[in-house]
């Protein structure tokens, strides 16, 4: 735990708002996206995760390592979200008796659903540190699968006006995703 | 429950290829641990997957759509452990306190905006000041009796006669009897400035574009032997055929030998490569130690481009398009260092260099016209992460290059 974290989580426990705000900035990009994945209901996700942010300022002064924190907010998520599921999965089932559709989670999963949200996290704050443009190039071609003439006519930019450059949060991304091929599309900065 | 070392680290490093031997054991020990682990490992490590995973993230986080969402989950938090948070102690007391903290956040808030607003201001005004106009068509003659003739701006180039004509069929020169008479040959010296470019035909039907900081010494007549021309700094060359005279390009660190073709030649002074881009034909060049004329010849075709440093020389593949690009109004950069691509800057808008800090490591790729005024480059390498002052010097300006931001 360094300097920071431990700052912060004392923050929490004197019931500062700033010490929670720094655990949202930490975990609830991530968070809403692992219950995203198991609730496939945005809306449902966001209300979720911000139900347990409450719930961790609510039982502040519990905790004493932010490692404490990460785990139960990992753990109440998941369990709002099961809550979730089943109570959906039985309202279906009385209205039109279809059973199949519940999800079954089982327990273990959660570490590595964990890891993954987290994983993908890191690597989308790579993009994330792309300048606007190269990020919208980037989102244009990988995302969307975008030929250098589609993006160049979709930023409504001539081909020839092209200009780029490779830094380093590019190269981080370039090697991520080195399958893809088009590396110099990936990080094109345009005239306009 | 028990929290796993940084798992997420490991597996980004394998996925970049830089996890070292301990952290792979350390990785094989995690995924043999739980068949979900692994499962998790192969999900990730399939690009498609990954791919579609971070898709689904940046549908919920990327760009402005995922700040808002950021914003407004926060503010339903804090919203509502605020409220909590009134239900303890007196809660008059809270409500006089965030009364007193408001103006003051506000206050903050105003002096960080402004602040931010004021920064942006300061690079636009840098960036008026950098609006440098690009290079033009200038050149000075200097003909065989020492004097000096500043060629027309409104003219790209000039032919060699009988008579010095511009492009147009004018006359250079409007005194007669300066220019040699057709019979004998003398030598004349074309020179481009920095942020300048200009076009001449010799007489022999060559025509060679020069690009900036260059000099091209010629004789205003070719005999029967050799067609031999001095050289320094950038020229794209598209020799008349005649196989009975080899056409001699003559620089400091070597001599290219042509009969008949169009190619590329890059030698300034300080730069340490000097290259010879070959778009067709054939080219020989000759490099190596000019005191005991140890020469060592390379022979280009087309495609090849000849690296010379010094004493050592290569022969490598090119885009020839790269190296051609200036003379139909391109910066072109294929992978460029920033000393290169500086360097074609500093020379087109007469800049002198400054690196304050480690030269940026980044590479540029890409084409840019060349009409362009400096702020408006400077503007597109900005969003490349490069940080500039430009400060006017006595002659021209100075361009500082920080490092990466």
């Amino acid at each position: 735990m360094n300097a920071g974290d431990y700052h912060h989580l004392s923050l929490l426990k004197k019931g500062r708002q700033q010490g929670l705000r720094y655990f949202m900035q930490r975990h609830m990009r991530a968070l809403t996206y692992f219950a995203q994945n198991l609730v496939n209901d945005t809306a449902v996700a966001e209300e979720i995760v911000q139900d347990c942010f409450v719930k961790v300022w609510e039982s502040r002064e519990r905790f004493v390592s932010i490692e404490n924190i990460k785990a139960f907010l990992y753990i109440a998520t998941r369990n709002a979200c099961i809550n979730h599921l089943n109570a959906s999965a039985t309202k279906r089932q009385a209205q039109s008796e279809e059973l199949s559709e519940g999800l079954p989670i089982p327990d273990n999963d959660i570490l590595t659903r964990m890891i993954h949200a987290e994983t993908i996290t890191r690597i989308h704050a790579e993009l994330d540190r792309l300048p606007p443009q190269q990020a919208t190039v980037f989102r244009l071609s990988y995302f969307e699968g975008f030929t250098t003439d589609e993006i160049c006519r979709t930023l409504g930019i001539s081909n020839n006006a092209v200009f780029l450059a490779r830094s380093r949060a590019t190269q981080a991304l370039r090697l991520i995703f080195k399958g893809k091929g088009l590396p110099y599309l990936l990080f094109i900065f345009f005239i306009f | 429950m028990p929290l796993p070392e940084d798992i997420p680290t490991l597996i980004l490093k394998k996925l970049q290829e830089r996890i070292t031997p301990e952290e792979a054991s350390r990785l094989e020990a995690w995924v043999a641990a739980d068949p979900a682990n692994h499962a998790l490992l192969d999900r990730l490590l399939d690009e498609e997957a990954l791919m579609a995973d971070t898709k689904t993230f940046d549908e919920l986080w990327g760009s402005g759509n995922g700040v808002a969402r950021f914003d407004r989950m926060e503010e339903a938090v804090l919203a509502k452990t605020a409220a909590t948070m009134a239900k303890f102690g007196r809660p008059w007391l809270r409500y006089v306190a965030a009364a007193a903290i408001m103006p003051l956040m506000i206050t903050a808030w105003l002096l960080l905006d402004h602040h931010m607003r004021s920064s942006v201001d300061q690079t636009l005004v840098a960036a008026q000041i950098a609006d440098i106009p690009p290079g033009r068509n200038r050149a000075m003659l200097t003909l065989p009796d020492g004097q000096t003739v500043t060629l027309d701006e409104s003219q790209h180039g000039i032919l060699v006669s009988d008579t010095l004509r511009y492009a147009d069929g004018s006359e250079v020169l409007s005194a007669a009897g300066k220019y040699p008479s057709s019979d004998i040959s003398e030598s004349m010296v074309i020179s481009v400035p920095r942020g300048g470019q200009y076009q001449i035909t010799l007489s022999d039907g060559t025509n060679i574009w020069l690009n900036a900081e260059s000099t091209l010494r010629y004789p205003s007549k070719f005999g029967a032997g050799d067609r031999v021309v001095t050289f320094e700094g950038e020229g794209y060359f598209v020799v008349a055929h005649d196989s009975n005279r080899p056409f001699k390009i003559v620089n400091q660190r070597q001599t290219i030998e042509v009969l008949g073709t169009a190619f590329n030649f890059s030698a300034y002074p300080d730069e340490s490569e000097a290259r010879t881009t070959l778009v067709a034909g054939k080219v020989l060049v000759n490099y190596g130690n000019s005191l005991n004329r140890e020469y060592i010849p390379l022979v280009l075709s087309p495609g090849q481009q000849a690296v010379v440093n010094g004493s050592s020389g290569r022969v490598e593949t090119v885009d020839t398009g790269a190296f051609t690009a200036w003379k139909d109004g391109f910066f072109y950069f294929d992978g460029d260092s920033p000393e290169s691509a500086f360097a074609q800057l500093g020379r087109w808008y007469d800049l002198e260099l400054v690196y304050p800090h480690k030269i940026p490591n980044v590479e540029f790729y890409g084409k840019i016209e060349r009409n362009k005024s400096l702020g408006a480059i400077l503007k597109i390498l900005e969003k490349a992460g490069l940080e500039f002052q430009v400060i006017p010097r006595e002659a021209g300006y100075q361009l500082i290059i920080n490092s990466e931001k």
